[in-house]
């Protein structure tokens, strides 16, 4: 039997493969049973013993050889043909993708999420109170006398039965305080209702978050450094505060509190009406009729308030010009935000 | 408040800067400079002329040197004699220079093209401005103008009625800014003669002058007088009431005239009304009084309400000969009362309840009285008082209070001098018209206030860390917010006003109406989330978008009962693009898988009735009950209301009560860990009739199919009369059966299942032949 002559004709057979198919006949060829390489053995045993060994020899390596062959062969086909595959399956990335009706929490609740998460890492607990409220909560526990001109402030839809719709979350502020117990920190986040012609400015209802701190000894510069780090929490570091004096009934020292524009750090902008500042907030001392209507003895405590438009604070974030937006359910608006 | 700043210069000098002061002003006072207004010159050569004849449309004029023709840019018919701003040819009016046109040779311009703001009452016809006779013809306009001058626009803080007007305001100025400022003279009276005035109600009134001036004549007011009320925001009448103006106006000080023959039994009496009185106000109204409204009184009947406005009764007209001034002290509170009681605000009221200066009731009478006298004529026949006045009163400072609040201990009697006012043994001695002092926390504002609020350090306060848990309705809120959202849902934010018309187009009851809406549109309360959700949907819709997926948890008012309610409104096709035609139209059973999942996750296990409301269709509707209760609704929306609101497509809505999820906030599900072991499944095809609703047939399976039944799953649901027969529909579910500790088998399961074929077929089921049949 000539080996080489077999290994030749292998090899050349090799070259010719194109599937996985040939492969395998060449294997049976070759390696099979009935193969050439398992004759060869077969015919060993009829060899003269000088020759038996040589040709054992021979036999095996070329056994082994084609095995690798085959073994490289192999792996070359398969690649080839996940080749072939991956290219049968390529596809355009630039279609757009599946557009679904996904979801999403509202803008304001954003806010308030937002406005609660700072709040709660200052130290202040959430807490909610009703859109319907009577004379005491909304205005008379709040300082507002009965007939005092500071009511007229405040514009009030009025319900039957004595009860009215809340002109400010401060109306919280008493239920909280009359079911809480001095040190006290709330905060909350709610919808107010004011008796407004509607514009793009000005709605019936908008929303308010107010933060509460009553405790002994709370000072004017205790209000200045919680409210600073409050600001740093929602606008990041680094902005100027400015107080002013300023006027509601539930508070003295009362002031308004302005923050250095964001927009255009202080130097003036078409947001800031070119002022550098923005009017955000309003805040001052707890006055003492007020700790006094729920049951704090004023003498023994001090505290402060603040609060500030939770629609306006969206507003000049995202670049909203008309607060019904906010209201409104329009899809694509509420998607944007 | 409205000032001029011509005003402001007689009581301060010439060379203050004013610009600067209204710069710094709201750093340390409550108020805020609204607007400002210029009033400059923009016209040359333009004088006062006088109409002498009407000729063709125009109007003859003189102007002092000569007589001209002009047109006019009034709005009105002038009449002849009339004095009124002439622009002759020459003149110029902005940027532009009056020529002739045809036979004009000039023009009347109004006060607009003058650049005279309408902030400034002047005397006008037809936009024309017009002068009295004392001004003379020919005058330049600017200086019959008074120009340049400067209009202010000021927001004074309620309880700063001390600031109310102008030498209220630059007194103030003077404190703080340490501004020089000329204290006018105030005449000192303590005389008081007559007999006509009784006060009754003497806790109201703890002053009350009046003066009885006989022989006045009622006439146009100086030009000067006019053009200074003008500028402080006030239209000129006629010289008595001009002059109460300029009083309230300047001083702050309301005053009162009566035409005194018109004032029954020679009588002025201060009292409370009696019930069922009624006078008619000069506004025309005629009002029913009450106790609580202090009135003035003849012998016979109310002639004024005080504080407040005067009486028709007792007006004063051109033939009034004799006139009795009132100038007094009404307490804030009574006539803050009488206002708001009659819904009547007047520039006098405002001032009253806001409180006036105490000290100067019978200096003002004075004044007010001679001015009176100067330019009307007559004679000062009684000058009465009752009551006294007080120039101070005290306010008690707690320094360990008011240290507490600035943070450090001061030397308060050295900042209470700072202030200008006196402290005399923990006592601070404050002018009597600061009524908004009155505690130590009022005397440590208006020291911050000085100082401005920089002065004062931050400090971040200690305190015990604590913990107290959030008012569990935020977390539930929160909580159920983002579960919506996370499954595809939107979230609106809807006004809770509402028109009365689409509550009842929606067929949810009836909104409670507002006692004061602004508007139909806005007059009640929502009693449910539908129409809400429905007017959000129309308002996607008309902007083109049709596939509307949305939620609100919202509060809503059935009968004022203030509640949370949480709507879902779905429509069209949860796939909004997609080329490769992808569709999850958004049905009843979408919404239904909706909730499903959400009640899963918060351990509810809710049933579904076949239920009826008049908002939902008849058909396609069901009850939400959970542990026997009802819940909520799902359903599609009724027919009616689809064509009612005129949607495009007809949505599916679900309502649930916010308090299921606080029932359920704090109940865990328990995790279902998965099983290793290998499950073994079966399917059952089955005909059953169509009236049998589909939870039974699950429940049957459930009761006859053993403990290892894992789950069931309905994968096909047809109608066919032919194939099938009628009222009848096919029915194919998997049941997966696992061990939870080992194979399960096949022998085991089929015994389950021979049960399960027995108890279906108890129920008038035909289980189909198929592969898995015995
Ligand atoms: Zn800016």
């Amino acid at each position: 039997m000539d080996v080489r002559s077999i290994r030749e004709e292998l090899l050349k057979s090799f070259e010719n493969v194109r599937t996985l198919e040939e492969l395998e006949a060449l294997r049976v060829r070759f390696l099979g049973k009935k193969g050439v390489i398992q004759q060869g053995f077969k015919k060993l045993k009829e060899l003269p013993p000088e020759e038996k060994k040589a040709m054992g020899k021979l036999l095996n390596d070329l056994r082994k050889e084609v095995e690798e062959r085959l073994a490289s062969v192999r792996e070359r086909l398969l690649e080839e043909e996940r080749k072939q595959q991956v290219e049968r399956e390529r596809i355009d990335v630039t279609m757009p993708g599946t557009e679904l009706a996904w979801g999403s929490t509202h803008i304001l609740r954003k806010a308030k999420e937002e406005l609660q998460y700072i709040a709660r890492k200052l130290g202040f607990t959430i807490v909610d109170g009703p859109e319907v409220e009577d004379d005491f909560h909304n205005f008379e526990a709040l300082n507002f006398p009965p007939y005092h001109p500071s009511r007229d402030m405040q514009d009030t839809l009025f319900l039957p039965g004595g009860l009215l719709l809340r002109t400010h979350t401060s109306a919280v502020q008493i239920r909280a305080l009359q079911r809480k117990k001095p040190p006290v920190r709330i905060f909350t986040v709610g919808r107010v209702y004011r008796r407004e012609e509607v514009t793009a400015r000005k709605f019936l209802a908008f929303h308010q978050a107010e933060g509460l701190w009553i405790d002994k000894k709370v000072s004017i510069g205790h209000l200045k450094g919680v409210l600073a780090e409050f600001i740093k929490g929602f606008f990041g570091p680094g902005y100027k505060l400015r107080f002013r004096p300023s006027y509601f009934p539930f508070v003295e020292p009362g002031m308004e509190v302005d923050v250095e524009c964001v927009f255009c750090g202080g130097k003036g902008c078409k947001v800031c009406q070119y002022s550098g500042w923005l009017e955000i907030l309003g805040a001052g001392m707890v006055h003492p009729n007020v700790l006094r209507a729920v049951g704090y003895d004023p003498e023994e405590y001090t505290g402060f308030a603040f609060g500030m438009g939770v629609d306006r604070m969206v507003m000049l974030k995202y670049g909203i010009n008309d607060i019904r937006l906010l209201f409104d359910g329009n899809q694509k608006f509420l998607r944007s935000v | 408040m409205i000032v001029s700043l011509s005003m402001m210069k007689k009581f301060l000098g010439d060379d203050v800067n004013i610009d600067d002061i209204m710069h710094r002003l709201e750093h340390h006072l409550e108020v805020e400079v609204e607007e400002t207004y210029d009033l400059v010159q923009n016209f040359y050569d333009v004088v006062v002329g006088r109409i002498i004849d009407k000729k063709d449309k125009g109007y003859v004029v003189d102007i002092g040197d000569k007589q001209i023709l002009v047109s006019s840019f009034g709005t009105v018919d002038l009449p002849r004699y009339m004095q009124v701003a002439v622009a002759p040819v020459g003149a110029v009016i902005g940027d532009t220079t009056v020529e002739k046109r045809g036979q004009y040779e000039g023009i009347i311009p109004t006060l607009s093209m003058l650049g005279i703001p309408e902030v400034a009452m002047l005397p006008s016809e037809g936009g024309v401005s017009v002068f009295p006779y004392d001004v003379e013809v020919g005058t330049p306009l600017e200086e019959a103008l008074g120009l340049p001058d400067k209009i202010f626009d000021i927001y004074i803080a309620p309880p700063r009625g001390d600031l109310g007007s102008v030498w209220g305001f630059v007194r103030e100025l003077g404190r703080v800014f340490g501004v020089e400022i000329k204290i006018p003279e105030f005449p000192k009276v303590d005389i008081s003669e007559g007999d006509i005035v009784s006060i009754e109600s003497l806790d109201d009134t703890p002053i009350y002058a009046g003066v009885l001036i006989k022989g006045v004549r009622i006439e146009e007011s100086p030009w000067e007088l006019q053009r200074t009320l003008a500028y402080l925001g006030i239209r000129p009448i006629y010289n008595v009431v001009d002059i109460t103006n300029y009083y309230l106006a300047v001083y702050g000080q309301p005053m009162h005239a009566f035409d005194w023959d018109k004032v029954k039994g020679g009588k002025v009496i201060v009292r409370r009304a009696r019930d069922g009185e009624v006078i008619t106000t000069l506004d025309g109204v005629e009002r029913k009084l009450d106790e609580d409204i202090l009135v003035i009184a003849d012998a016979e009947k109310p002639i004024a309400i005080a504080g407040v406005m005067g009486g028709e009764n007792t007006e004063v007209s051109e033939d009034t000969e004799n006139i009795f001034l009132e100038v007094a002290y009404f307490t804030p509170i009574v006539v803050a009362r009488s206002s708001r009681k009659l819904a009547l605000r007047t520039d006098a009221s405002y001032r009253f309840e806001r409180g006036i200066d105490p000290s100067k009731i019978s200096a003002y009478a004075k004044m007010a009285a001679e001015d009176i006298v100067k330019m009307a004529g007559g004679q000062i026949i009684s000058f009465e008082k009752v009551g006294a006045e007080w120039d101070s009163k005290e306010v008690e400072l707690n320094e360990k209070k008011a240290n507490i609040l600035v943070g450090k201990e001061l030397d308060w009697k050295k900042e209470v001098v700072d202030l200008g006012f006196e402290y005399k043994d923990d006592k601070v001695i404050v002018p009597s018209f600061r009524h908004d002092l009155n505690i130590t926390e009022d005397i440590v504002d208006e020291v911050v206030k000085k100082w401005g609020y920089e002065a004062v350090e931050e400090e971040l306060p200690t305190y015990a860390v604590t913990w107290e848990p959030d008012d569990e309705v935020v977390r539930v809120d929160e909580r159920l917010a983002h579960e919506l959202a996370a499954h595809g849902l939107m979230e609106v934010w809807t006004l809770s006003l509402m028109d009365p018309d689409d509550v009842k187009k929606a067929r949810v009851g009836e909104g409670v109406p507002l006692l004061n809406p602004v508007s139909k549109l806005y007059s009640v309360m929502r009693p449910h989330l539908l129409p809400s959700l429905l007017i959000a949907q129309k308002s996607n819709e008309a902007y083109g978008i049709e596939d509307v997926f949305l939620f609100e948890i919202g509060k809503i008012f059935p009968e004022l009962k203030e509640q949370r309610q949480v709507g879902i409104l779905v429509s069209g096709n949860f796939v909004l693009s997609d080329w490769r035609h992808l569709s999850v139209p958004a049905d009843f059973f979408f919404l239904k898988g909706i909730l499903e999942d959400i009640f899963r996750r918060w351990g509810i296990q809710a049933e579904y009735r076949p239920t009826e409301k008049p908002y939902l269709h008849p058909a396609r509707a069901a009850a939400i009950v959970v542990d026997g209760e009802e819940v909520g609704v799902i359903g599609d929306l009724h027919p009616d209301i689809v064509d009612a609101f005129d949607l495009r497509k007809r949505p599916v809505v679900a309502f649930i009560d916010f308090e299921l999820f606080e029932k359920y906030m704090n109940r865990i599900p328990k995790a279902q860990v998965p099983v290793k072991s290998p499950a073994l499944w079966r399917d059952i095809s089955m005909i059953v009739p169509k009236g049998l609703p589909m939870e039974e047939i699950i429940k049957a399976i459930k009761d006859s199919a053993g403990q290892y039944l894992e789950s069931i799953d309905i994968f096909d649901v047809f109608e066919d009369e032919k194939k099938i027969g009628k009222d009848l529909r096919s029915i194919a579910v998997r049941l997966v059966f696992r061990k939870p500790d080992g194979a399960i088998e096949s022998e085991e399961a089929d015994k389950y299942m021979e049960n399960i074929y027995n108890r279906l077929e108890s129920m008038n089921i035909t289980i189909r032949k198929g592969k898995e049949r015995r």
